[in-house]
């Protein structure tokens, strides 16, 4: 693995390119070179224990790695230790503040007023059950997916990926793929409303 | 092209101009078509999601491995640390169990001051400097009555004394050599030439002359000289 300063040597475009591209373990060395310098941040200065601070220090390269993958964070002007920084300072604001609120929120809850929260606990109902029912997959099926929507490769890099003859064959694989998970989101649905 | 390939692509931004205006139209009227978009985008935030909590997860393997890493790297540097110890700990034990030739250092009283000449005073401060272990200011002051008298035994006895004890011992081995029969420091001093040529590490020497020293009859360096040739041995 690459060490710390061999991390701060690359370019913030270049450590971007790298996360675009998909690769797994430039996160893990941005990890590895941050991590202790935030654990002692976050313990100094927002007094978070070393065990909730390690959870934002995740979050925050989750964070990243999806800004990332979003166009969110095409061009950073700071460095990538000052966004993580960032990021990892909003989440514990975020979460002192959601604290505060889930607490007053308790204190004035009203069963009777819905603000949208049914449609809310729908979607989120409905993103656990695609993530259920493509975890369930098994390979190649997870891994053609994963490549094609999360990584956003190309048929051709799937199919070298996967070892197949050409894209077209792996265009074919993930057709069937696809069919069958939302053939299985469909009948899931069905079955809840007829529940 | 098919219908789901059109969605895909409409989807990551892929469609030409043409191809993007046929497709936004359809999808304005057609229900079905929307429905299937809305299925492909739940399809990919699932993944989506899937893949960011597993990344979430693989964070938490990886920070552990880390920790073990350091605890690892920790008790390295602890092993390290009591190897050193130990290592350090025998040595002390070993300097402290093997025979030190400074123990068998004897007692010298020194002798009673006397009134008389220039020499004699002289020869009194050096001997009171003596008494007061200040042996580098003695031996300092025996020195410049050696020079006025080299051969007088008791200037090198002590001269070569103070020597010794201020750590010159091969200066020492000098003035003692000096010292012949029958000078009243003959016995002491062969026992403390034995004494000094252990210190600088000629044993061989040092045994030869504790054997004489310990052969001589009456004299109280017998035993001293039987306990030094022991551990020699």
């Amino acid at each position: 693995m690459k060490k710390r300063s061999e991390i701060l040597n690359l370019e913030t475009s270049a450590i971007i390119e790298a996360i675009r591209a998909g690769s797994e373990k430039i996160l893990f060395q941005i990890y590895e070179s941050y991590r202790d310098e935030f654990l002692s941040w976050a313990t100094r200065y927002h007094q978070v224990t070393t065990e909730e601070a390690k959870d934002v220090f995740q979050e925050a390269i989750v964070a990243l790695y999806k800004n990332v993958k979003t166009g969110k964070a095409n061009t950073l002007e700071s460095t990538i230790k000052t966004y993580l920084f960032g990021i990892g300072k909003n989440i514990i604001l975020n979460a002192i503040k959601r604290k505060g609120i889930e607490e007053k929120a308790y204190e004035s809850f009203n069963p009777l007023h819905d603000n949208g929260i049914n449609e809310h606990y729908d979607h989120e109902h409905l993103i656990n059950l695609v993530k259920r029912l493509y975890r369930a997959m098994g390979s190649p099926c997870k891994d053609i997916l994963q490549m094609y929507y999360e990584k956003g490769y190309d048929l051709e890099s799937v199919a070298s990926h996967v070892g197949y003859k050409n894209a077209n064959v792996a265009k074919k694989k993930k057709y069937e793929c696809l069919k069958s998970l939302e053939d299985r989101i469909n009948i899931s649905k069905l079955k809840n409303i007829l529940n | 092209m098919e219908e789901s390939e059109i969605i895909d692509k409409y989807l990551r931004g892929e469609l030409d101009a043409e191809q993007m205006e046929s497709f936004s139209k359809s999808l304005e009227s057609d229900i079905t078509l929307q429905k299937k978009v809305s299925l492909r985008k739940l399809v990919i935030a699932g993944i989506n999601q899937s893949y960011a909590e597993e990344l979430k997860s693989k964070l938490v393997d990886f920070d552990h491995s880390l920790e073990n890493k350091k605890t690892f790297k920790w008790s390295w540097r602890m092993a390290a640390v009591f190897a050193v110890l130990i290592v350090a700990g025998a040595a002390f034990y070993f300097t402290v169990q093997s025979p030190n030739p400074l123990d068998f250092d004897i007692d010298e009283p020194g002798l009673p001051n006397s009134m008389g000449t220039d020499t004699e005073v002289a020869l009194n401060n050096a001997m009171s400097v003596f008494k007061a272990s200040d042996y580098e200011s003695s031996s300092k002051a025996f020195g410049k009555l050696l020079t006025e008298n080299p051969k007088n035994d008791t200037l090198l006895y002590f001269s070569g004394l103070c020597d010794f004890r201020s750590g010159n011992p091969k200066l020492a081995i000098q003035k003692w050599n000096q010292v012949k029969e029958p000078s009243i420091y003959f016995i002491k001093t062969e026992y403390r030439l034995a004494i000094a040529y252990w210190s600088i590490g000629d044993e061989t020497t040092a045994v030869e002359l504790l054997r004489k020293v310990e052969k001589v009859e009456n004299s109280a360096l017998r035993e001293k000289s039987a306990e030094a040739l022991k551990v020699l041995d």
